[in-house]
């Protein structure tokens, strides 16, 4: 049956596009502190009401902090800029600070105070009332904070505040917690309603997930560790390498307030929804689903809630931890997808023989509501979601560093052929873009960023670029601005392909056309068109050296954190 | 041309919330055509009219290209910013009873097309723009935007039918 082009466009309009949440009308938060900032600096100056030191600083640095080490990979953010900063310069409140990679750096705030930030941290500095406030972002910091005359500093990240009057200490931001480890004098840190005090060794974590370590550990990346670990063992009088007693370390857990777990066997409905959503009081909505489309619009949670269906083990624990599955070891069989096997020949862009997978594993039926729905974030869920995970699965799991083989990315034989940003020009992280307008399609890919040559390793570690390990071991630092364009026929040309599904992959243009071709005499062929994610190393190596001088070396063995599961039990049912 | 709170002036909040609910359906099915589903079509909708109702942005008059433009714009910000995020591929169709699959065989057909021939299949479908208001929001003759959307058609049909016979 034929349909006219009118015809056709009602029968698509059956289908409507979901309609989107409520407008939020809150004012991001950033905007109003500017104002407030603006406005307090502002009284501080006119009215005189500071001290001399706080004048001086005000007008020296119109800001909070001085940049008093850095090795050139370290940025900043203000506005809609990002510019590398160097020793010496000034950082004004809001900006974000950025330790993107190479040793971190040191500032130096304008009460004395010195922040010394890991690689790959970022955080800003913003005025409190009594004092200044570093919010950590993600990352690590070892504070050095300056005798406070009469306020406070605070540290704060997503979900704990850190208040001290003059103290070493450090406070980790990860993706499952936040960690506080103190070194000389004692902190407050307050959770929540919750506040606890930490003196010299002692630690506290807010995820009960976040495994303990050693205070000396946490502080081994510091250019200063020599100098911490002696002012530890002097506050503690305790050796570091003593194993730490657990009962200094603190969790402050997130749980649920209700938990409804029904598990089934085997495959789930044709039509059933896949997956798993958490909903903050925020706004915000996490979410995974198996499969996509209107199934997936059936699974809704209301806020201060998480609900799945037809969830798999494996599912849960990469979307609690925020990690590709492939990265977590230990999942049960029941807990895996069973039935599903690696394919050896690319997969085809259709995504249905995807959906296929599970058919053996087994399902859960989810319902957590928060202690207080109507104040739990998201990422208070998520917090929850592992404590569900550690009570009613019983996960015990650790994390490791192994040893994984991918590649290095150095610089090629003729050297880079690298353009060093602008310091005044915006930065942009890599991003992939083609000439005919979509992955899907053959043709030329374009990589173009303005980063870090370590921000391109770890785009090139990426679904969409090798898959693998990738660790920038070009020694250059410093912003640089890139194009590469990756042809998918040259390295065949260079010998690169080694078996058939290789050499599709290198030459999509006449994989494209012949498919097309064997598509008119055979209705069942599913088309497969590479993608992006499916170049191999070699064409990227190759399509790299031309371009900018870099390419990729092989190497066995790189160091890749993983969470391994020690233990985990079929959950209790309700 | 209007203006919506510019420098101080205070925007029309209630016509902002009225443009919202009346094109906020067309505008996620735009936005979803960049996006990989619905909940980041949603923030990346949010975040054009919290800008919005923050004041100081000129509103064309009519309001809806320059909508559909700035919905573009900060799609491919948000694909360029977290393009090493990983996926959440959630649908945004809704389906009429009994099609649920076909809604999802149809987002796929669509994610198989041309980029610039989905924009304009979304604009016109859901959008409900004609050729020329089409073609203002893209920046195109009204005849480049029919011929776009009869060839996007075409391939939309060829590809779904094949899908659906695949089912």
């Amino acid at each position: 049956m034929q349909f006219k082009d009118d015809e056709y466009e009602a029968l698509l309009r059956q289908f409507q596009p979901r309609k989107p949440g409520p407008l939020r009308e809150t004012l991001p938060m950033r905007h109003r502190r500017s104002a407030v900032w603006l406005a307090a600096a502002a009284a501080v100056v006119v009215l005189g009401v500071a001290s001399i030191f706080i004048v001086r600083n005000v007008r020296r640095i119109d800001a909070l902090a001085v940049v008093e080490t850095a090795d050139g990979s370290m940025s900043r953010i203000a506005g809609e800029k990002t510019e590398i900063v160097h020793a010496g310069e000034r950082i004004a409140g809001g900006t974000i600070v950025h330790a993107n990679g190479g040793t971190g750096g040191v500032l130096m705030l304008s009460d004395g105070s010195r922040v010394e930030m890991r690689s790959h941290s970022a955080l800003s500095l913003e005025r409190a009332d009594d004092g200044l406030r570093i919010r950590l972002n993600s990352g690590g910091v070892i504070v050095n904070a300056a005798k406070q005359r009469s306020g406070h500093l605070y540290v704060q990240t997503k979900d704990v505040t850190v208040s001290v009057v003059g103290t070493v200490f450090l406070v980790n931001a990860e993706e499952v917690g936040s960690r506080v480890a103190v070194i000389e004098g004692e902190v407050r840190v307050q959770q929540g309603a919750t506040e606890k005090k930490l003196l010299p060794g002692q630690q506290i974590a807010t995820s009960p997930l976040m495994e303990p370590q050693h205070v000396s550990s946490e502080i081994a990346w510091s250019r200063h560790a020599l100098a911490h670990l002696a002012l530890l063992q002097e506050a503690t009088a305790d050796p570091p390498s003593q194993p730490q007693n657990p009962a200094s370390v603190t969790s402050v857990r997130q749980e649920f307030g209700t938990v409804s777990i029904k598990s089934e066997y085997g495959p789930a409905g044709r039509n059933a929804p896949m997956g798993f959503v958490c909903h903050g009081v925020d706004g915000v909505r996490r979410a995974v689903f198996e499969r996509t489309g209107a199934t997936a619009s059936l699974l809704t949670a209301p806020q201060g809630t998480c609900v799945g269906s037809g969830l798999i083990l494996a599912q849960l624990i990469s979307f609690a931890f925020g990690v590709r599955t492939s990265n977590v070891s230990g999942i049960p069989d029941w807990g895996s997808p069973g039935m599903y096997a690696e394919p050896v020949d690319p997969v085809p862009p259709f995504r249905r023989r995807d959906f296929s997978i599970l058919a053996r594993a087994t399902r859960f039926e989810i319902e957590a509501v928060a202690t207080d729905p109507s104040t739990a974030t998201v990422d208070q869920l998520m917090q929850m979601v592992r404590s569900m995970l550690a009570d009613r699965f019983k996960l015990k799991f650790h994390r490791e560093t192994q040893e994984m083989p991918g590649y290095a990315l150095v610089v090629g034989k003729n050297g880079p052929k690298l353009k060093l940003k602008e310091a005044t020009a915006d930065s942009e992280s890599p991003y992939m873009t083609s000439d005919k307008g979509q992955w899907m399609v053959p043709g030329l890919f374009v990589l173009r960023g303005k980063s870090t040559l370590t921000e391109l390793a770890q785009w090139l570690a990426s679904p969409n670029g090798v898959q693998r390990p990738v660790v920038d071991r070009t020694g250059l630092s410093g912003v640089y601005d890139y194009e590469v364009v990756v042809r998918g026929g040259r390295a065949q040309d260079d010998g690169g392909a080694k078996d058939g599904a290789a050499a599709n992959w290198l030459n999509p243009s006449v994989d494209y056309i012949a498919t097309e071709e064997r598509r008119k005499s055979e209705k069942t062929f599913i088309v497969w068109l590479p993608r992006t994610g499916q170049f191999p190393a070699v064409t990227w190596s190759v399509s790299l050296e031309e371009t900018i001088g870099l390419q990729l070396q092989e190497e066995k063995a790189i160091p890749v954190e993983i969470i391994v599961i020690d233990s985990i039990e079929k959950p209790s049912q309700n | 041309m209007t203006l919506v709170g510019v420098n101080g002036l205070k925007p029309d909040k209630d016509r902002i919330r009225r443009l919202y609910e009346e094109h906020g359906r067309g505008l996620m099915a735009y936005a979803c055509s960049f996006l990989n589903g619905f909940t980041a079509a949603e923030d990346v909708l949010h975040q054009v009219f919290e800008r919005l109702l923050r004041g100081g942005i000129k509103l064309d008059d009519p309001p809806v290209p320059y909508l559909y433009r700035a919905v573009r714009n900060a799609s491919l910000n948000y694909v360029r910013d977290r393009s090493r995020d990983r996926e959440l591929d959630d649908g945004w169709l809704e389906s009429p009873p009994g099609m649920e699959e076909a809604a999802v065989v149809l987002q796929s057909a669509l994610r198989e097309l041309p980029e610039e021939q989905r924009e304009m299949i979304v604009l016109r479908v859901w959008g409900q723009m004609s050729f020329d208001e089409a073609g203002a929001t893209l920046g195109i003759s009204p005849k480049t935007a029919a011929s776009r959307y009869r060839y996007g058609l075409l391939k939309l049909r060829a590809q779904f039918n094949a899908d659906m016979r695949r089912e």
